[in-house]
Order: structure tokens, then C-alpha cells, then sequence
């Protein structure tokens, strides 16, 4: 564990930059939380990559130019930036259903509305003057963009209601994630024990095995009515 | 709720430890692989005469989809994806119009391009596991059973046996209904009703709405018909062949859904490698026990699996009337336990259960085994004769030894008791039995039965804590004892 820490430090003294060594330690522990979140609570998410990509999305659209971590502003402009594109791709699917297009082809026309969408929000950014969101992360947009193709993918198959109810999870989930990864002592806490990954590791073969009952399983089954064991009584002798 | 299922979560099944102790040990690569391609499923079990549905067409490619001539198979047929989860992108046609529009429930209309998209569709993996590449499948439209249709909105209702190590542990029913557009899968709005493997006959039964909530149902909607205590028509045959289809494809824990035609009976749908868990709500109780006690349990051929699921897990619609009535549900042909006098040894008997009769009655040398020898030589040195005379009346014989013979401790009383053979003068003991779990005490005249089939026998005045079920048979009676 010492030498992990050790070439931790190293790499930061070697001018690579913190904010790549924090995202990669982050990594295998965002989807550690993830894993749990699946296994032990039931969450139902859609796939482990969208969420991370989601939660990394708002992380870098969280970065202000100084470098450093402003939560409020990741879920202020992740807030907007994932509705509105979720929205749009999903309003989008009635029309584009009607006239019976191949998958892909729909992709790219949803896949360039959003560009478009964008162009219209930058504008609204420059109108009036917020600066921060003109300077918007497209790195982060991109992610927001790819991952919606897994939205798309859950709506034709499943339907709006349960598409939504999928959607509605992944999203919360990567914000609850992004929430105490923000947080500027986790941060210092990860950096300090860069072991705090391997840990994640380890925790995953845990809840690799992990058998027991969901959370949510808990509450999917409460209204079976299961009788208690009943051991078979010896006949009471009397004669 | 919840508190009850905590403490009994040792009996329920979740998904966590059904993927890793279940699915992924009991069902090899190799079978999964032919559960999940419908028509590999029927090939394998067309080799042991397995009835299944019949494949009108397979449509494996756009090529294929060019050529193919809707015209050249039946009117009403269904459309399945091959590796399709979860009944997502199967169609049920109804008819064809005049226009060649297909028919499809609700009276939606489909025309032949539409449905030429559909299979576009499919071919390209919207519904198979993983968006793979899928090919499209056309069915014949089962027919459904008569008995089912008062209880169905539109299609077929499909029955679920769930096996573990062939023996079956589980079973249910799913209903289409309107939520469901006459679609028999639970997660499009089906009301799932659990089944009794050893009658066949349903009890309780429930509905996921679209909002995922769970509803307990009662009655069909709109109707006074209960859905609970539906006797499943073929139920020994869907058994058999649940056995028998999870041994052919090698499958150690699976889900056998079946389709019940009209003409044809039971033909088997499909194969499922990873059986969901709502059927533990349906039947109001938990798989994870069931599968436990049969881990280590080897079942020797077909018929014994059958016969292991129905008597370790069935007899629930038994045990709910039980519960009502507080009595306990008894055969005609009834083992009894009887104890001794003392209480230490007890024997098992078949004994005849008579309505026609007011008393019980044992025999002569059962009693003697039983510890009662004593009061049996008491009546004895009476020699009063076995069968009274014409001229000897009841009350003359009763004024003789009534008294005497109550006086021995164990001969609570006496009586002249007609018959067939005549009238005899009897002793009545007291005896503790069992019958399943409930012990009570029987007040029987002794008679010699020697020349009779049952040793013993129930009257009236000890029936009432009992209800008589003459179907009820007794499966390997006396292992149970």
C-alpha cells in the first residue's frame, strides 16, 4: 500500500496533473459505488458505463478554469444540460418512429439535433452573459451525448413509463455519486490514501459474491405472507 | 410485512443469489444456449417427444424477409425474436382483412409493410438480449382451452413450472388481461396466479401495474369470477413434461412455460434459464426453501420427480380450507396413529372413515396390542354372548352388566350396537390418535374385525373436527410416519 502511495506522490511530482490522477483514483471507486448500489440496494440503473459517464460528465463540467471543484455549478449545468438533451432525444423518438427510419440513421438525426440544441443554449448563454456556461466543457457534453443513446435504446424496448423510471434512476444515481465525489475532503481523503482504490477492488469481489437480498427485494416482496417455521412437535404422550 | 419478511428472508429467493447459486451452477453454458434460442429448444425437445408449439416459418435475413409470402402460412400466427427477453416484440395475429391488413388485439390494424418493419426490427436485435442480431420466428397461434376463457382478455394464458434438478417446485399461471393486450408476461400488466403442484388447482394471485406496483387481484376484472381455485386441465401431463423437458436440455433450474391448445393440450413455448421471482408472490410463499430441501435430494426417474415436487410443495389449496375451517381435511381411506395405553409404543393403521356409523370401533386385537388386554378380559368373564340373541332386549343386558363393566378403569362405557351381523354388546375405550399433526381422543367399541378389510374405523361422533375430501388420496402414506 506504501508503494502505491509512493508512486502516487511520484507521478504528482513528475507534473502530471493532479486533476488526471483524481480522475483515474476515482475511477474504479465511482464504480464500486455503483456495484453496490446494484447489489446491495437494487438500484435500478441502466448500464454501469452510462452512469459513469454521466457522473465523470459532470465532474469536468464541474471544473471551473482554476482548476479546482465547483459542485454547484456541475449540477447546475449538468442539471440543464442532461434534461434538456434528454428530453430532446426522447421527444424525438415519436416523429422519427413514424416514418419507420433504420436505427442508426435515427441516431445521427437525434445525435445532430442535440448539436443543434446546443448551438441554441450557447447562444442563450452569450444573450445573457454567463460566461461560465459559455465556456462549457464539450468533453462533458459529448459524454452527456453518447450516453443518451442508451436512453433511447431503454425507451424503444421498454416503453416510456419504464424507460423513464430507468432514466430517472441512472441520472439521480450519477448525481448522488458526483455529490460525495465533489466534495473537496473526499478528494484530499483519496489523494492522501491513494489506496482507497485497491479497497474499491476488494470491495467489488465482495459484492461479486454478494447473495443476500436486495433492498429493494425487501420491499418488492413484504406482502408474502410466509408463516413461520413450524417444527413438527413431538406428540404430546398421555395415556 | 416487511418485519415478517426479514425474519423469514432465509425462505425467499432474490436475484443476487439466484444468478450466482442457482442459474450459473446448475445451468451449463451449453444449456443456457438452448434455452435461449427458441428454436434450438424445440429442435432438442422434438427429439423426446416433447409437444411443442409449431414453427410455421423462420426468418433469418433481410433476403429471407424479401422472399417470404405472408399468404403462404395461416391467417392467425404469432411473431416472436428468437432471443426475445421478456415477451418484448412478439405480435399475436388474429386474421388477415380483406385489404391484407393483419388483425392484432385491440383491433389494431397492421398493414403488410408495417409488419415488414417489424421483422426489419427484429432482424436487427431491438428486442434480443444484448441488441445482438436476432433472426424472427412465426408461429402458429395456439388455440385456447375452453376452460380458460371466461378468465382471459384475448390470447393465451401460459403456465410456468419452475424445476430445480428436474423435480418441479414451483408453478403459476399468467393471465392476459387488457393492460397486458393479451400478452401473458407479469411485466406487461398479466395477472400471475400461484398453482397447488399437487392438484393443480390455483390460489392466490396478483398484478404489476405499469407503475411496477404489485396489487393482490381476486376476481377477473369486471367479473365475479374468482381466480383462485382453477383447476389447470392436463396439470399431471404439464408436470411430466416440465420433468422431462429440463432433462433433455440439461437445465438444472428452470422455468418451462406452457401453452394449452384446445385440441393438441399442453405444448411447451419456451425454456427460461434465469426464471424471474415474481412467481413468489403469486404463490405466496419462498423458492429459496423449496430449492434448498432439494439439493441433496436425487430423484430416480420422471415420474419420481413428479411425484417429490407434488408431495413436498403441494397441498397448499388443502391447507388454506384447513386454516378457514379449522378442521383438517381427511380421506375416506384414513392412516390413523394410535397410541398405547401407556403411551410409549404407537402403530399406524388404515382406518375406514364411515359416516354411516355413529361410533368408532377397533379391533379386538388391535386393542390387545394397544395395551387394553386387561379390560378385554374383564368383558370376557362375562360370557355375554357375541351376538345377542332376538329375545334378549338392550335394556335387560344393560341392567345385567352395565355397572360390572364400567367398573374396570379403562371401560368408560357399554352399549348394544347394531349391525349387519346383528347386535352385539361392546365395551368402549378411550385411546389418544393422531391424524397428520392433530392428536385427539377416540371413544371406540371393541369388536372382534379380524374378518374385516380395517382394523378400525370413525364414526360420527369423533368426525367432527374433520373434513371428509373422498378424492383425497394419500401419497406414500406410510414413509410419512
Amino acid at each position: 500500500m506504501i508503494m502505491f502511495e509512493s508512486f502516487i506522490q511520484y507521478l504528482i511530482t513528475h507534473q502530471v496533473p493532479e486533476y488526471t490522477i483524481v480522475v483515474l483514483l476515482y475511477l474504479p471507486i465511482v464504480s464500486m459505488f455503483i456495484t453496490f448500489s446494484r447489489y446491495v440496494f437494487g438500484w435500478k440503473s441502466l448500464s454501469i458505463y452510462t452512469t459513469i459517464f454521466l457522473t465523470f460528465a459532470l465532474y469536468e463540467l464541474a471544473k471551473t478554469p482554476a482548476g479546482s471543484i465547483d459542485i454547484l455549478k456541475g449540477i447546475l449545468q449538468g442539471g440543464i444540460i442532461v434534461s434538456l438533451i434528454t428530453s430532446t432525444v426522447l421527444f424525438l423518438q415519436r416523429p422519427t418512429k413514424d416514418i419507420h427510419l433504420h436505427y442508426l440513421s435515427k441516431i445521427s438525426i437525434i445525435v445532430s439535433a442535440v448539436s443543434f440544441l446546443i448551438f441554441v443554449m450557447l447562444y442563450a448563454a452569450v444573450a445573457i452573459n454567463i460566461a461560465s456556461f459559455a465556456q462549457l466543457s464539450i468533453v462533458a457534453v459529448l459524454m452527456i451525448v453518447l450516453v443518451t443513446e442508451s436512453f433511447v435504446r431503454t425507451y424503444i424496448r421498454k416503453g416510456m413509463y419504464k424507460a423513464m423510471n430507468y432514466i430517472t434512476n441512472t441520472i439521480l444515481l450519477s448525481f448522488i455519486i458526483f455529490i460525495i465525489i465533489a466534495q473537496n475532503p473526499f478528494k484530499q481523503a483519496v489523494l492522501n490514501h491513494p489506496e482507497f482504490a485497491i479497497y474499491a477492488v476488494i470491495a467489488d469481489l465482495i459484492l461479486g459474491r454478494w447473495r443476500g437480498l436486495r433492498v429493494s427485494e425487501y420491499f418488492r416482496f413484504k406482502d408474502i405472507n410466509l408463516k413461520d417455521s413450524n417444527d413438527t412437535q413431538s406428540p404430546k404422550k398421555s395415556a | 410485512m416487511i418485519l415478517n419478511l426479514l425474519k423469514n428472508r432465509h425462505k425467499i429467493l432474490g436475484i443476487n443469489e439466484r444468478n450466482i447459486n442457482y442459474v450459473r451452477k446448475y445451468n451449463p453454458r451449453s444449456a443456457r444456449e438452448i434455452a435461449d434460442n427458441k428454436i434450438t429448444t424445440k429442435n432438442v425437445l422434438k427429439e423426446a417427444d416433447i409437444p411443442t408449439t409449431k414453427i410455421l416459418a423462420v426468418i433469418k435475413n433481410r433476403k429471407d424477409l424479401d422472399a417470404f409470402d405472408f399468404n403462404s402460412v395461416s391467417s392467425s400466427f404469432v411473431i416472436k425474436p428468437v432471443n426475445g427477453t421478456e415477451g418484448s416484440g412478439i405480435e399475436l395475429i388474429y386474421n388477415r382483412d380483406k385489404k391484407g391488413n393483419f388483425i392484432l388485439p385491440y383491433a389494431h390494424k397492421m398493414s403488410e409493410s408495417e409488419m415488414r418493419g417489424h421483422i426489419v426490427n427484429i432482424l436487427e436485435g431491438r428486442y434480443s438480449h444484448n441488441y445482438a442480431p436476432d433472426h424472427a420466428l412465426i408461429e402458429e397461434r395456439v388455440k385456447p382451452h375452453k376452460k380458460f376463457r371466461a378468465y382471459v382478455y384475448r390470447g393465451t394464458p401460459d403456465v410456468r413450472i419452475i424445476t430445480f434438478r428436474t423435480i418441479p417446485v414451483m408453478a403459476m399461471v399468467r393471465w392476459p388481461t387488457r393492460e397486458s393486450e393479451g400478452k401473458a408476461n407479469a411485466s406487461k400488466g398479466a395477472v400471475a396466479s400461484g398453482i397447488d403442484l399437487a392438484t393443480g388447482t390455483t390460489t392466490h394471485s396478483m398484478q404489476e401495474k405499469k407503475n411496477g406496483k404489485i396489487y393482490i387481484v381476486e376476481y377477473v376484472a369486471k367479473t365475479q369470477l374468482r381466480y383462485s381455485g382453477f383447476k389447470i386441465p392436463y396439470w399431471d401431463k404439464i408436470l411430466g413434461y416440465s420433468v422431462k423437458a429440463s432433462q433433455i436440455a440439461g437445465l438444472g433450474f428452470c422455468a418451462v412455460d406452457f401453452l394449452i391448445d384446445r385440441e393438441l393440450g399442453p405444448l411447451v413455448v419456451e425454456l427460461n434459464a434465469r426464471p424471474g421471482l415474481r412467481i413468489q408472490i403469486a404463490n405466496q410463499d419462498g423458492l429459496k426453501w423449496r430449492l434448498e430441501q432439494i439439493k441433496y435430494l436425487h430423484a430416480k426417474s420422471l415420474a419420481h420427480a413428479v411425484r417429490l415436487g407434488k408431495d413436498l410443495f403441494g397441498g397448499e389449496v388443502e391447507e388454506e380450507i384447513e386454516a378457514i375451517a379449522g378442521k383438517k381435511i381427511i380421506s375416506l381411506i384414513q392412516p390413523v396413529k394410535f397410541y398405547s395405553k401407556s403411551g410409549k409404543k404407537n402403530t399406524v393403521v388404515k382406518t375406514k372413515v364411515d359416516t354411516g356409523a355413529d361410533y368408532s370401533s377397533i379391533d379386538m386385537h388391535l386393542a390387545e396390542e394397544l395395551g387394553y388386554k386387561d379390560a378385554i378380559e374383564h368383558l370376557r368373564s362375562f360370557n355375554i354372548p357375541q351376538h345377542l340373541p332376538k329375545e334378549i332386549s338392550a335394556e335387560d343386558v344393560r341392567e345385567k352388566y352395565y355397572d360390572k363393566l364400567v367398573s374396570h378403569p379403562d371401560i368408560v362405557d357399554a352399549m348394544v350396537i347394531v349391525s349387519s351381523n346383528g347386535r352385539s354388546y361392546r365395551i368402549v375405550i378411550e385411546l389418544q390418535c393422531k391424524i397428520d399433526e392433530k392428536i385427539f381422543t377416540l371413544h371406540a367399541t371393541i369388536a372382534d374385525r379380524s374378518n374385516l378389510q380395517f382394523p378400525a374405523l370413525i364414526g360420527k361422533k369423533d368426525l367432527k373436527d374433520f373434513l371428509i375430501d373422498p378424492a383425497k388420496t394419500n401419497l406414500n402414506i406410510w414413509e410419512k410416519y
